[in-house]
């Protein structure tokens, strides 16, 4: 058996090699329902109405209407046939699929800087869409998706027999066929990202965002804290599926250098994301990559927007890291969140937490009584009152 | 190939019913964790810690996994996880830490729910709980499965003995998580260190 799944993946890597061509689309195309290219849309829909219900959907209207705005600026013409779903998953990552079902993913939104790089990505993922991209995989990959199919229909088999429940099996089968269709040649690649940056550029965008959020993701990557990540190109994400290399960032700033500068409206976008910043981030921290998180607090940083919040987060990186240090330097972060206005009102309690192991007693009993003073309503002010209590009964 | 993967499809299903052979019953009555720690159980659970691949945590379920689940763990120390890490050396999941806040106990306890596969893990209601002796904290958790499934809960840690003692008691909140709260938190109150 292991020759012949050898032989079907050199097959594979055979075809990837060597697409197969598509036609470029044009905008408001509706595909015969029996065509290859209706087929594939029904299989999309299907993965569309899973999105619909999925856990992690962001609602937001306003944050929506944002990012739909920013696609329709660099897509007039395709604008109504783009579905845009946003999903609060820590991963910088976006997909679309040839039925105009996009996917952009919170961490996507967290890293982007401005709107310029998020202009960018977005025309990248159109760039597949405009090219039928995802048809040209279809056609070179037809043997993954027989093979989901004699997968579905023998655990179906094998489950009836034994009384079992195998439709876990069916579609993890379905997905692993829907993964390989979305997963592009470095041609594709490098198609996508030539489209990605005309679009964005041609909108007025600054074209030096292209190569800048490719290299911010590199820079991320090298400071992980895991060793398998901080090996590869880059951290799980859109880019694991889309090679990258320096080839491929030098041929985005070569195409930078033949542009006049642009906007990159780096104000307004992080206006755009800071009501969903917080949760953002503490999705961010529970991968427990804490090098890759600090990495990217720090660069959040730099525009001087948010530092409550921002310095909140590092306090918690920091705390939850527990490294030699880290809980001097985790105080000292929440401290600085306190100066500012935005600080979450949990950064007295941890402050608070933080002084008294560190042996300040004092300065505890300080931030406790100021988190009791804001956090009126906080359901966990008994835990707060047990710990001022024992300090003073202490003293 | 189709004879290949038909082939694997069914191995898969028949090391799937071998391993369901492992799941135990756990009568009514005292049921050990593990370590000098014991619970009563009010009412029958299956125990599905063989197939659980959790280290220091039992897990019962009534329903099955999928419909309702009690995690209880034997005294954590330092080091320890609610949730195994698939590589130690790259911990993706929780790890205790003696030194833990209250705050931070409620923390771990969520993050170990996350690191369950769950999505938008919140906690609310955090209350003091007595428990043979022992002050503790426990709380209300709602998060959901990544296909949507509204999933409520009930978490607990108590602190004795320089150990912690978890509980984490999960459902669905339709019809499942009413169903079975009470003999779940029942089986939380009689935690013995």
């Amino acid at each position: 058996m292991s020759s012949r799944v050898a032989a079907v993946a050199a097959g594979l890597l055979l075809a990837s090699a060597a697409p197969a061509l598509a036609q470029h689309r044009a905008p408001g195309l509706v595909p015969d329902p029996s065509s290859v290219e209706g087929g594939l849309w029904g299989v999309m829909e299907r993965t569309e109405r899973d999105a619909k219900n999925s856990a992690d959907l962001n609602t937001d209207p306003a944050l929506n209407d944002y990012v739909r705005g920013v696609a329709c600026s660099i897509a007039t013409e395709y604008c109504s046939e783009i579905r845009i779903y946003i999903m609060d998953r820590p991963l910088l990552n976006a997909s679309m699929a040839p039925n105009g079902y996009m996917e952009v993913w919170s961490g996507l939104l967290l890293r982007a800087e401005n709107e310029a790089q998020l202009a960018f990505v977005l025309g990248h993922e159109l760039g597949h869409f405009v090219e039928n991209h995802t048809l040209e995989r279809w056609n070179t990959q037809k043997t993954w998706a027989t093979a989901a199919m004699v997968i579905t229909v023998g655990a179906g088999v094998a489950g009836a027999y034994y009384g079992v429940d195998t439709s876990a099996i069916g579609d993890l089968a379905y997905l692993t066929a829907v993964a390989s269709v979305m997963n592009y040649s470095r041609g594709q690649e490098s198609q996508a990202d030539a489209i990605g940056f005309e679009r964005m550029a041609g909108a007025g965008f600054d074209p030096t965002a292209a190569a800048a959020i490719w290299r911010q993701q590199q820079d991320e990557t090298r400071a992980s804290s895991f060793r398998s990540v901080r090996q590869s190109e880059a951290m799980g994400s859109v880019f694991r599926t889309h090679p990258l290399t320096a080839e491929r960032v030098a041929a985005l700033e070569a195409m930078a250098r033949d542009h006049a500068g642009g906007r990159e409206e780096r104000e307004r976008y992080r206006a755009a994301i800071r009501p969903h910043l917080p949760a953002w981030l503490a999705e961010d921290l529970s991968r427990r990559d804490f090098n890759a998180s600090l990495a990217l607090t720090e660069r959040l940083e730099r525009d001087g927007l948010d530092l409550g919040v921002l310095e909140f987060h590092r306090g918690q990186i920091l705390r939850q890291r527990r490294d030699d240090g880290d809980l001097e330097s985790a105080r000292d972060a929440y401290l600085t969140a306190t100066k500012y206005e935005d600080v979450p009102v949990a950064a007295w309690r941890e402050l608070g937490d933080l002084e008294l192991r560190l042996g300040d007693r004092e300065a505890a009993a300080a931030a406790w009584r100021t988190y009791l003073e804001r956090a009126t309503t906080a359901d966990d002010r008994w835990i707060v009152e047990d710990s001022l209590t024992a300090l003073e009964s202490n003293s | 190939m189709k004879k290949s993967l038909v082939s694997l499809a069914v191995l898969g299903a028949a090391l799937a019913l071998a391993a369901c052979e492992t799941v135990t019953l756990a009568p009514a009555g005292a049921y050990a964790v593990g370590k000098g720690s014991n619970v009563t159980l009010t009412r029958a659970w299956s125990d599905f810690t063989p197939i659980s691949g959790l280290k220091k945590v039992r897990m019962l379920s009534i329903d099955g996994p999928l419909l309702n689940r009690l995690y209880l763990s034997e005294g954590l120390v330092t080091g320890d996880y609610i949730v195994q890490p698939v590589n130690r050396r790259e911990a993706t999941t929780p790890l205790y830490d003696a030194s833990m806040s209250v705050t931070e106990q409620v923390e771990f306890v969520a993050n170990s729910v996350t690191a369950m596969s769950y999505e938008r893990v919140a906690t609310s209601g955090v209350r003091p709980v007595q428990v043979n002796g022992q002050r503790g904290v426990r709380f209300d958790i709602e998060a959901a499965t990544e296909a949507g499934l509204v999933i409520k809960g009930v978490g607990q840690a108590v602190k004795a003995n320089d150990r912690l003692y978890v509980a984490i008691y999960l459902a669905p909140g339709e019809h499942y998580f009413a169903e079975s709260r009470a003999s779940a938190e029942s089986t939380m109150d009689s935690v013995t260190f």
